[in-house]
């Protein structure tokens, strides 16, 4: 539920999930996050950075590269990073040796709700939140909304 | 369909693409227009074009663009605003004549049309009034719009808008059993994601993808 966010060379992570496998047992089960390509974008616009211009940089590299650096030391902007498109994280997993039983993205598309905070106070607004994350979970047009995705495998 | 003319009869879908989120919709729009428009002056049937704003532009950069729409209002909106050639009508029996035309702009009716069946009637009278070669532009509303524009809102809270949410996500249908037109138009919030399908028209004419 981190490394893959900081292993920038696609070996690395792959290493780290085959590590993974080694101590799992016959049958045992993996869980694997990782940070989606469109988070920052998705963040940007939630959080109205697009008038920070020490922002655009940082975006356009994400999304062209899936590369995240922060030179400057603003912590909002995170640390170096890897983010991934649902594919690749994937293909990542089971280059590993895992048998994917599954992948889904972990908030969806909830965590853009306008005054987040306030609507996860409230439980009914928290319910349909959480409904609505499992009610498109399916849908592989509404992935890359997601800031996590979490794959599980399975050691054979 | 009377329901739906009667929501546009109330709101005024002539600003609607010039305000709130909009505005990107329909900048958006111009862009992918003109990546595959064929140069002006070319004859562009703007099919649903409400008043006129595809219209207008169009003519204003030397297309030849003629206009059909379902609401009386609307067609009255596009004459006032200097579209030449308006008529009252459905999409799903366009009164052009076979091949007359080298663009089709749907930018409306596949959203009212509820049943697949009329949604691919009104596509393929659009490639009947298309010459070979020509290019149809066809709008829909993406199944998500009202979910992301619900989160964007701040309609969480809302649980008169929870069923019509919910069945948006399971069927895709969106219906307004209540009095506000932002209900009716969730729609209106969620146009900054409102997707665009293209079918360009087989110089041999194979059918039209239905899909």
């Amino acid at each position: 539920m981190g490394p893959l966010y900081h292993l920038t060379e696609r070996s690395c992570r792959v290493r780290a999930l085959a590590e993974a496998r080694r101590v799992l047992r016959p049958g045992g089960v993996v869980f694997a996050a990782c940070i989606c390509r469109y988070a920052s974008l998705m963040a940007a616009l939630a959080l109205g950075l697009l008038d920070d211009s020490s922002f655009e940089p940082i975006l356009r590299r994400n999304l062209d590269e899936g590369q995240h650096r922060n030179p400057g030391s603003d912590p909002l902007y995170f640390t170096t990073a890897y983010m991934h498109l649902p594919q690749e994280l994937r293909d990542e997993t089971e280059e590993a040796g895992f048998m994917i039983e599954d992948l889904l993205p972990v908030e969806g598309p909830g965590w853009l709700a306008k005054n987040f905070e306030q609507a996860w106070a409230d439980e009914t607004q928290k319910k349909r939140l959480l409904d609505i994350a499992r009610r498109v979970e399916r849908e592989p047009a509404l992935t890359g909304v997601s800031p996590h995705l979490l794959a599980v495998g399975r050691r054979q | 369909m009377g329901q739906v003319t009667a929501h546009y009869e109330s709101v005024s879908e002539e600003a609607r693409l010039r305000t709130g989120f909009g505005v990107l919709e329909f900048a958006r729009s111009q862009e992918i227009l003109l990546r595959y428009l064929p140069p002006a002056p070319a004859v562009v049937l703007d099919i649903g074009g409400a008043a006129g704003i595809y219209s207008t532009w169009l003519a204003s950069l030397g297309y030849r663009a003629s206009l059909l729409d379902l609401v009386y209002k609307h067609t009255a909106l596009a004459r006032a605003a200097g579209v030449t050639s308006v008529v009252q009508g459905d999409a799903r029996a366009l009164p052009y004549s076979d091949a007359c035309s080298d663009a089709v702009l749907l930018m409306g009716p596949l959203y009212h049309l509820t049943e697949r069946s009329c949604r691919v009637r009104a596509l393929a009278e659009a490639r009947r009034v298309l010459r070979p070669g020509g290019v149809v532009f066809a709008a829909c509303i993406c199944r998500y719009a009202s979910l992301m524009a619900a989160l964007a809102l701040g309609l969480l809270d809302d649980s008169s808008f929870e069923p019509i949410l919910r069945r948006n996500l399971d069927e895709g249908q969106h219906r307004n059993p209540g009095s506000d037109p932002l209900g009716s138009a969730g729609r209106r919030a969620g146009t900054a994601i409102f997707g665009r399908l293209l079918r360009r028209r087989a110089a041999d004419g194979p059918a039209l993808s239905s899909d």
